[in-house]
């Protein structure tokens, strides 16, 4: 049998990887769907069991990520603030501050960073715990007691991690709003605190908030499922653990930019 | 006895859980009816607990049609299909798989508080009454982690028989247990059967064990799986009248 040629060699692994990447692709999409329709039908049964563990997934994803989410965007709000002020006091346009702040605050930074933030706490820790209840077959147990796996260990995650990431987001925007001016008015720009809210208020628009909530819940969900999917799809050894939960991490992170992507789109109407 | 067929499989391929194309058993045909007590006897790895999980309807067949209480499993909704397992009580080996996160007796309540609409009394009344039976309440709040797997496997049937159940199917429960453990187990099976028998019902029981030494005076049929094949052995008498070195070998009747 003849050698194949280097530039067939190569071929033949591109082509590999793009399977691989349609058929994760497929299964994420299949996933996904059976995870609404379990959301759409079961949402309020068995609810004894399943309301304590989505309160659960929100305390361990969003409240407890609090403090930190609240560092980070009074940092992000003197950072923002902070350059952008000398740029715009060189232009004599120190009235731009609260337009740039909902551009970059708003509607990009704020729910990606936030997202990231909890992918980071939860988006992992979700591949190791049910990849590890799938080893040691409590997905069975739970089917053989006639509980559905998906409405048990994945509904509660995406409902938790889809709140978490909204209502972080919206702190995260608030405390960061708060911040800019803090650090506005100590530079001394020469800006009131209702000129600054008013700047703020003229920039946004409805639609900046129904895209907000829908942008940041389907970055919670997105990160949900396929953290869970890669948690469940197969019983996963100790020395599996640390590349499956990597890889959830990059598609987890360019499955949000995309949907970014999709969502600039949509502010380009706004 | 009652003939009523609870669980029927035709020309069913045993498969692997996690590889179902790899058979572990070829066309079994088996029928179990209500109140039997059947003992399967296996080697290590034969595929005894694949068997189970396929009879209880957790694993898919590779081929052949397996019916539950006179319907194709194949045919049947997602709700019918949940109704049945809510019958059927699965006891896993090595532990019984119970969740790790949960304590002993939220284990044991997870299948109430799921699928019985109970108030909280009534739930505390009937998870103390389970535990207090498989003798468990000291350990009431102690998370799985903690106990021997002797204990996790009394825990796991305590879960499997909270919701009330027709068909109890037990994966090896006496492998390496002492005498004093092996007695408790089938006292209570024993217990279980009497007392469905009086509320006019019958338990059936399915049990894989490595050799039927335990299960002679409890069960009522016998079955062994050797190279791919499921084989029935009738009862106890035919079971003792056999001289066929591989069942001799295990009602392992001398080391």
């Amino acid at each position: 049998m003849g050698r194949i040629p280097i530039y067939g060699r190569f071929h033949a692994a591109v082509g590999r990887s793009i399977l691989r990447f349609l058929t994760v692709l497929h299964e994420l999409a299949a996933f996904a769907i059976i995870t609404l329709g379990v959301t759409l039908t079961k949402f309020n049964a068995s609810k004894r069991v399943v309301h304590p563990l989505i309160y659960a997934q929100i305390y361990r994803a969003g409240v407890r990520l609090l403090p930190m989410v609240g560092f980070l965007a009074a940092a992000l709000g003197l950072l923002i603030i902070g350059q952008t002020v000398a740029l715009l006091s060189r232009v004599g346009a120190q009235e731009f501050v609260g337009t740039v702040m909902v551009t970059v605050v708003v509607r990009e930074l704020g729910p990606l960073l936030t997202a990231i933030l909890v992918l980071a706490r939860a988006g992992t820790s979700n591949v190791v715990e049910l990849g590890t209840s799938r080893a040691l077959g409590e997905v069975e147990a739970l089917e053989s007691l006639g509980i559905d796996p998906i409405h048990y260990l994945v509904m509660p995650r995406v409902i938790g991690l889809a709140m978490s990431v909204f209502c972080l987001t919206t702190y995260l925007i608030l405390i960061a709003v708060g911040s800019g001016y803090l650090f506005a008015f100590v530079q001394d720009v020469p800006i009131t605190l209702p000129a600054y809210f008013s700047q703020i208020g003229d920039a946004l628009r409805w639609q900046d908030f129904a895209l907000l909530a829908l942008k940041t819940s389907l970055f919670g969900i997105l990160i949900a499922v396929v953290n869970c999917y890669h948690g469940l799809a197969r019983p996963l050894k100790v020395e599996e653990l640390s590349d499956v939960s990597t890889r959830a991490v990059v598609e987890s992170v360019v499955g949000c930019v995309l949907i970014d992507a999709v969502f600039l789109v949509g502010y380009l109407f706004v | 006895m009652s003939e009523t067929t609870v669980i029927e499989l035709h020309e069913v391929d045993i498969v692997h859980e996690d590889a179902p194309s790899q058979v572990l058993i070829r066309s079994v045909n088996w029928q179990i009816h209500a109140g039997q007590c059947w003992a399967i006897g296996g080697d290590p790895a034969s595929g005894k607990s694949s068997l189970l999980a396929t009879a209880a309807g957790l694993n898919r067949p590779g081929s052949g049609t397996l019916k539950m209480f006179g319907r194709a499993l194949a045919d049947a909704s997602e709700a019918e299909q949940v109704a049945w397992r809510r019958r059927l009580g699965f006891v896993f080996e090595n532990g019984g798989r119970l969740l790790t996160h949960l304590t002993v007796a939220e284990n044991v309540a997870l299948p109430l508080e799921y699928h019985a609409d109970m108030d909280e009394a009534t739930l505390f009344a009937r998870v103390d009454e389970l535990l207090t039976r498989t003798e468990l309440r000291p350990y009431a709040d102690a998370l799985p982690s903690r106990l021997s797997p002797r204990l996790q496997q009394r825990v796991a049937l305590a879960r499997a028989i909270a919701v009330p159940t027709d068909v109890l199917l037990l994966d090896d429960p006496l492998g390496g247990l002492g005498l004093r453990d092996a007695r408790w187990w089938l006292n209570l099976l024993r217990a279980m059967q009497s007392e469905q028998k009086s509320k006019g019902g019958a338990l059936t029981i399915l049990a894989t064990c490595g050799d039927f030494r335990g299960w002679m005076g409890l069960a009522t049929d016998f079955a062994i799986l050797q190279g791919e094949q499921f084989r029935t052995l009738g009862g106890r008498d035919e079971l003792l009248a056999s001289h066929e070195p591989a069942v001799r070998e295990f009602l392992a009747t001398a080391i």
